[in-house]
Order: C-alpha cells, then sequence, then structure tokens
C-alpha cells in the first residue's frame, strides 16, 4: 500500500502546480515542492498546521470563502485569487475530499499583470465610455473618454451610481429592468447628461461577472454616443411617417403588390375609389383588374418587374360592385436595398370627369367644326380662303353666286392671278396681302371686282391671317361682300332725300301761291268781260295762268302726303275708266290703245285715285312719245299670286341712256309743255304702294315701263 | 285785293257771279267783304 502512495506523491512532487491537502480542521496534510516555493515556507513548516492560522490574511480573501463553499457543496471550485502578502495572482481549483481538501494553484501573476495592461492600453485609448461598476452599482472605474464625450473628468464620476447621470426618462426603464438577474449582457440606450447640462445619446453594453455562487462581483460597461444615429433614425422615421401620411391621405388610390400580383398595402382612397376595404383584399391578387385588361396588365406587371416605371398610362379599371371607371394609372417597380425588384406600387387617378369634360369637349369642336363648314359654305358673303403660298384652297358657294366662276375654275388659282381682280386694283391687293402676312387684318375696305360677265362690282373686302394652334401663320381668308345694289340703293336714297326736301319746298311755294293765283285768274275774266276787243290777250295770260296752276296742283301731290284710303278694287275697271278718260287724246294723237290683262288678274290693294294718277301719266307719256301714232300695249299679270306687274309698251321714240338716267329727277322734262313732275309724282305713287317702277327704253323702238306691285299692302 | 274799294269789291263780286267764275276766286272775294264787315251788302249767297 505504500509503495502506491509513495509513486502518488512522488508523481504530487512533479506536476508544475503548486499542490496541498488538508484535512477536515483546515490543517495541512501534505504541501508538495512547488506550493512550498509559491508560498515562500517550507513544507515542514506548513504540515499539520491550520491554514487559517499560517495565512491569516488569506480569511478575508476570496479563498477563504470559495474553500468554504466547496467543502459545503462538497463541489470542485475553481477560481482567482490574490495574495496582497505575496503580491501574486493565483488560479486555484479546490476539490474537497471526505475528510478535507485538495488545493491546486499556479501563479498566474504575469498573466494578470499582461492582461490588466491590454484592458488598460484598451481602456485608456477607447473612444467609446468604458467604466466598470461594483456589484451594487457604484462606479468603481471610467476611462478618460468620459472627458471628450460627456465633459467630466474620471474623478467626478467615480464612486456615483450611472442612473444619477441618465435622463429621468430613461431612468425608470433603466430600474425597472430585472436583466441582470437573468443574463450577464444587455444593451441600454439611453439618454445621459453632459457635464454641459445637455443630453445624449448613449448605447452602453453591459456585461456583469460574476462568481461561481452567480454572484455578480462587477460590471463592465462600453458606452457610444449615438446622437448622430439617433437623429439619423430620427429623421429617417419623420420621412417614413410624411411618406405614409402622403400615401393615406391621397386623393389617389396607392396601392402595393408583391411579385406574385398580391396586395400588401392600399390606402384609404383605394377603399373609397374601388369600394374594397383594406382587410378584404391584404394578401389576394388585385382584384380592380376587369377581365378584358387582364392580357395587357400582365403585359405592363411583367415590364415592371424588370424595372420600368409607367406614368399617365390611361386604362379601365373595375370596382367591388363592377362598375367600369376610367383611370390613369402610374406604376413603379418597389427594389429592396440591394436594388432587386420585389414588388409593383401603383397610382389610380380617376379621369372619369376629366373623360367627360374631354368627351363633351370633342362634340363641343365637332359642333363648331359643323358650324364653322357651315358659316363658310352657307354664308351670304362670298369667301376665299388661301394657303401659305397664296393659292386658292377653298370657295364658298356665295362665292360662285356672286362672281359667277365655279368652284372648279377658282381652286388653285393664285391670289394675283384671280379673274375676277381687275388690273387697277391688283396693287393695292397686293400690298393688302403684304400687310396680311405680317399678321395684320385688313377690316371692310372698299374696292371693285370683276364678276363673269365684265360686270363691275363695288365690294368690301374683309382680309384675315390664319393662324394654326401654335400662333404660326398657316394662310388667310378673304370675305367679299357685294355692295353693288346697296350702293345703289344708297344712291337712290340721296336722291329721294334732296326730292323730298325739294318737294316740301315746292309745296310750301305752291300753297303760297295759291290764292294770289287764284285772285289774278278772277279778275283776269272780270276784265275779259270788259275788253272785248282784246279777248286773245286774256286767253293767253289764262292759259299760262292754268299752266302755273297745273304745276302747283302736281307739286301739292308730290308733298303732301296725300290722305290714303287703301281699298280692295278691280284693276280691270280701275283700268278701263282710265283708258276711257285718256282715249280723247289717244284717238287726237293716232294711238291705239290696247290691253292684255290675264284672266286671274282681278283686286288689288290700293288708293284708287292715286293709282290712277300714276297710269293717266304713264299713258300720257307713252301718248305723248307717239307724235306720229301707234300702239299702246298695257299688260296685267300676276306673279307668284303676291305681285302685280303691269307693263306699258309704247312704240315711241324711245330714250337714250342719258336721259333714263335723269329720269324721275324733279323739273327735268323733255317735252315742251312738261313739268318734269308726272313721272316723279307716279313713281312716289308706286313707292307709296310699296312698289317698284323699270323702264326699259330704245331710242326709235319704244319704252317699256314695268310697274310690279304687291296684291296686298301689310304697311301702309 | 286790299286796296280794292268797297264799291268795285262788292261790282266784282257780283260780277264774278255773274260771268260763274271759279268758286275759289268767289270765296275769295266774300272773305275779302267779311273781313271789312260789308257782308250787309251782298245777299247771302246759297
Amino acid at each position: 500500500m505504500n509503495t502506491p502512495k509513495v509513486d502518488a506523491y512522488e508523481i504530487l512532487e512533479r506536476i508544475t502546480d503548486g499542490f496541498f491537502a488538508l484535512d477536515e480542521n483546515w490543517n495541512f496534510t501534505y504541501v508538495n515542492a512547488e506550493a512550498a516555493r509559491l508560498l515562500f515556507r517550507s513544507r515542514d513548516d506548513l504540515i499539520g498546521k491550520n491554514i487559517w492560522d499560517e495565512f491569516p490574511e488569506s480569511v478575508n480573501l476570496t479563498l477563504h470563502k470559495y474553500l468554504h463553499k466547496a467543502v459545503l457543496n462538497q463541489k470542485p471550485v475553481k477560481f482567482d485569487a490574490f495574495f496582497p502578502l505575496l503580491e501574486k495572482w493565483f488560479d486555484v481549483r479546490a476539490y474537497p475530499l471526505l475528510n478535507g481538501l485538495t488545493i491546486y494553484f499556479k501563479d498566474i501573476t504575469q498573466e494578470k499583470r499582461e492582461h490588466d495592461a491590454l484592458f488598460q492600453l484598451i481602456s485608456e485609448n477607447s473612444q467609446d465610455l468604458i467604466s466598470i461598476a461594483t456589484p451594487e452599482g457604484r462606479t468603481q472605474y471610467v476611462s478618460p473618454s468620459i472627458k471628450t464625450l460627456l465633459g467630466y473628468e474620471p474623478e467626478e464620476v467615480i464612486g456615483t451610481f450611472p442612473y444619477e447621470f441618465c435622463h429621468p426618462d430613461d431612468v425608470i426603464t433603466l430600474t425597472n429592468s430585472d436583466f441582470l438577474k437573468k443574463s450577464n449582457e444587455a444593451i441600454f440606450v439611453c439618454r445621459v447628461r453632459h457635464k454641459n447640462g445637455h443630453y445624449v445619446w448613449f448605447e452602453t453594453a453591459v456585461k456583469t461577472i460574476r462568481n461561481d455562487h452567480g454572484e455578480i462581483v462587477k460590471t463592465i460597461g462600453i458606452g457610444r454616443d449615438i446622437t448622430k444615429r439617433k437623429q439619423a433614425e430620427e429623421e429617417l422615421r419623420k420621412t417614413k411617417e410624411r411618406l405614409e401620411s402622403f400615401i393615406q391621405n391621397n386623393a389617389d388610390a396607392i396601392w402595393v403588390i408583391d411579385l406574385e400580383d398580391r396586395v400588401l398595402e392600399i390606402n384609404p382612397a383605394f377603399e373609397t375609389m374601388f369600394g374594397w376595404s383594406a382587410d378584404s383584399i391584404i394578401g389576394k391578387k388585385l382584384p380592380i383588374i376587369p377581365d378584358f385588361a387582364k392580357d395587357s396588365t400582365i403585359y405592363i406587371h411583367e415590364k415592371i418587374k424588370k424595372g420600368v416605371s409607367m406614368a399617365g398610362l390611361e386604362t379601365i379599371r373595375q370596382r367591388k360592385d363592377g362598375s367600369l371607371l376610367d383611370v390613369s394609372a402610374t406604376l413603379s417597380p418597389i427594389r429592396d436595398s440591394a436594388g432587386k425588384v420585389i414588388g409593383i406600387t401603383g397610382i389610380c387617378r380617376d379621369i372619369a370627369r376629366r373623360k367627360k369634360a374631354e368627351d363633351a369637349l370633342k362634340v363641343k369642336s365637332q359642333q363648331l367644326e359643323s358650324f364653322i363648314e357651315n358659316f363658310i359654305e352657307n354664308n351670304v358673303d362670298a369667301i376665299l380662303i388661301f394657303n401659305m403660298q397664296g393659292n386658292v384652297v377653298r370657295v364658298n358657294k356665295a362665292f360662285e353666286d356672286t362672281f359667277c366662276w365655279t368652284k372648279q375654275e377658282i381652286i388653285g388659282v393664285r391670289l394675283f392671278d384671280l379673274p375676277c381682280l381687275p388690273p387697277e386694283v391688283i396693287e393695292e391687293v397686293k400690298k393688302f396681302y403684304v400687310e396680311v402676312k405680317k399678321g395684320n387684318y385688313i377690316i371692310g375696305t372698299e374696292t371693285i371686282l370683276l364678276r363673269k360677265d365684265g360686270v363691275i362690282l363695288n365690294v368690301i373686302l374683309t382680309i384675315s391671317p390664319i393662324h394654326d394652334p401654335k400662333g404660326n401663320m398657316d394662310g388667310c381668308w378673304i370675305s367679299i361682300r357685294d355692295i353693288t345694289e346697296w350702293k345703289k340703293s344708297q344712291e337712290m336714297l340721296q336722291i329721294t332725300e334732296k326730292l323730298s326736301v325739294a318737294g316740301q319746298l315746292a309745296a310750301g311755294i305752291a300753297h303760297e301761291i295759291r290764292n294770289p293765283m287764284t285772285s289774278i285768274k278772277g279778275f283776269i275774266h272780270l276784265m275779259k268781260s270788259d275788253f272785248g276787243d282784246k279777248k286773245e290777250y286774256f286767253d293767253i295770260m289764262s292759259s299760262e295762268l292754268e299752266r302755273i296752276e297745273q304745276i302747283l296742283s302736281e307739286l301739292l301731290i308730290l308733298a303732301k302726303p296725300q290722305i290714303s284710303k287703301f281699298e280692295q278694287k278691280d284693276v280691270r275697271i280701275l283700268l278701263t275708266q282710265v283708258i276711257t278718260l285718256m282715249d280723247a287724246q289717244a284717238i287726237l294723237n293716232n294711238v291705239e290703245i290696247v290691253t292684255e290683262i290675264q284672266p286671274e288678274v282681278t283686286h288689288i290693294h290700293c288708293d284708287e285715285n292715286q293709282l290712277k294718277q300714276a297710269f293717266i301719266n304713264y299713258i300720257k307719256n307713252a301718248i305723248e312719245a307717239m307724235p306720229t301714232g301707234g300702239k299702246l300695249v298695257i299688260q296685267i299679270r300676276k306673279k307668284e299670286n303676291k305681285r302685280m306687274i303691269f307693263r306699258f309698251i309704247d312704240q315711241g321714240i324711245g330714250m337714250p341712256k342719258e336721259i333714263l338716267s335723269k329720269l324721275g329727277q324733279a323739273f327735268y322734262t323733255t317735252k315742251e309743255k312738261g313739268t318734269g313732275l308726272g313721272f316723279m309724282v307716279s313713281k312716289k305713287i308706286i313707292e307709296n304702294h310699296s312698289g317698284e317702277v323699270h323702264i326699259e327704253s330704245e331710242v326709235n323702238k319704244g319704252t317699256i315701263i314695268e310697274v310690279n306691285l304687291p296684291l296686298t299692302q301689310e304697311n301702309c | 285785293m286790299h286796296r280794292l274799294s268797297d264799291e268795285l269789291l262788292i261790282e266784282s263780286y257780283y260780277k264774278a257771279l255773274e260771268l260763274n267764275l271759279s268758286q275759289d276766286f268767289i270765296r275769295l272775294i266774300e272773305k275779302e267783304i267779311k273781313r271789312r264787315s260789308l257782308s250787309h251788302k251782298i245777299k247771302v249767297s246759297s
């Protein structure tokens, strides 16, 4: 039995660790050589002695605590212990026996020193704040970086509790958290007060060091200033919120789908627009695509998935109730941080109203187009449209009617080659064209143009440039108003005006002369009876006076608005009476009066006496125009059941043009005995009946006087 | 007519009636007679 024991001790002597054994009373039973060396004691000196007596300072050390624990629990312990007396660190392992304890230990002072030096090197130079706290939480050590991070000197902080520096709001969460009871490591984020008073966001990693019994030995903290990161996070959060609010409150429907077309998110506008609630469609396929649009949509989605964006895509989408909706959609891919497309986002705008407005606009513009078409084609004024090169591209019907050239003859002709331009106005038109090319308008300028048969027409021209929608000149158009008739009637109006003034003057004079005339005439007659031998003198005086009287009475008819009584009269009777009256004079002049009256001619609404007077004048003129006799034909016929035409056709001497043009002027007469009022009076009467008089005459052939009267008098 | 004496005026009136001269003339003389208040000197004409 001894030998193995010796052998065992032999082994113990040789191991590099120190070894000793204790009995149940803490007395040394064995000490190996290494142990004696490490403890600076001889083996014999220690054997049989109590460990706590020999090393009394160890009682207060961890050694004492651990060894007791090992004995108590009958479990091995392992720990580092520092012997202040020896200024050495030992790595100690104790194995309890039934009647004692065996202890192995080795000197680890050197390693410890290196370790501490490393720790110091790190902590002294780290930009992070490294701190060590006692188990109860007091700060034991803090790295010098606290000066730059928080403004404190390390000495100011040592001995305080870290939470004294925390923001009051964060203290609660810190103290409430009981992480240290469960885990040895944790990360806190809290605000720490800077010496200046402001707070700095700190992220602190805390690690607790526990002994074998689970008790906290110390706490090491590594803190980092994360204010900047925090600010960035805040920014990001705000941006995200804004984005979120933008999506939530957008009036356009917004949806997000993944690559399998399943809905990830929709906004409230989507719910309103399409009638689907978020809950009902999230995770399902996008339900707003009508069947007929499925193929094209798949095609579009494929494109988006390849990374293409599409804006303003006008298409049709379907509501939950099946009704369709015109939308303008903008689709874009969503990418992850690596840039890979992971979904599609779509924005739909309801454009039904806009569509409607567009349609209305289309209808309007069509209306306008047809209006313009009508305006051009059916305008009473002739309209010519020219292109930029000055060629006619369009002519309306009024042009054909006014100028008698057909569209085919005019279209394509250059402006200055137009056949309706007389040579004398070409220069003028060229000037206009230059103005119009500058973009100016020529409005209402008067000139003359030719009709196809060579008749000169008085016209008013309006020339306007035509602009294309961009405002560039695209040609011009000319509107031509034929004012020939108007001019004629204007001239007539002036004559009539003159006449009316002359007539009133004459009537005034006539009226004043009447009484003296009567007086003179009367006394001449009285005298005539006394001077029987000079009778011829009186006859001359009488006839001259009668002539004056005749003029006066005609002047009075002309000027005085006769009290006219319009009645339905049978023109046949009326004419017969007139012819009877004039028969004597006709026969005297060898004139035969022939009447040609259409059967249906009967009554006309007229003033009998006035009309008779007019007819007497015409018949008288006709008879006087045929000094050698002849035939006077009087035709009466109806025209379109509205008007009655009277024609007095004689075979007389006729009138040359110059006389014809003066006809109707007051006191103009070709007859020796004429007053120059007869024709004028007749014309006035006819005009009072809303009628017209036309004269055709050829020298030595005869004259035709045509009177055109309405059957009914509306405004007389 | 104004310068005609009353007598000559009345004489002219009767003569005009006698010669059946124009009614206008006769009325003109009658008017002058009335103006001179000489109506009593002529027979009241129809």
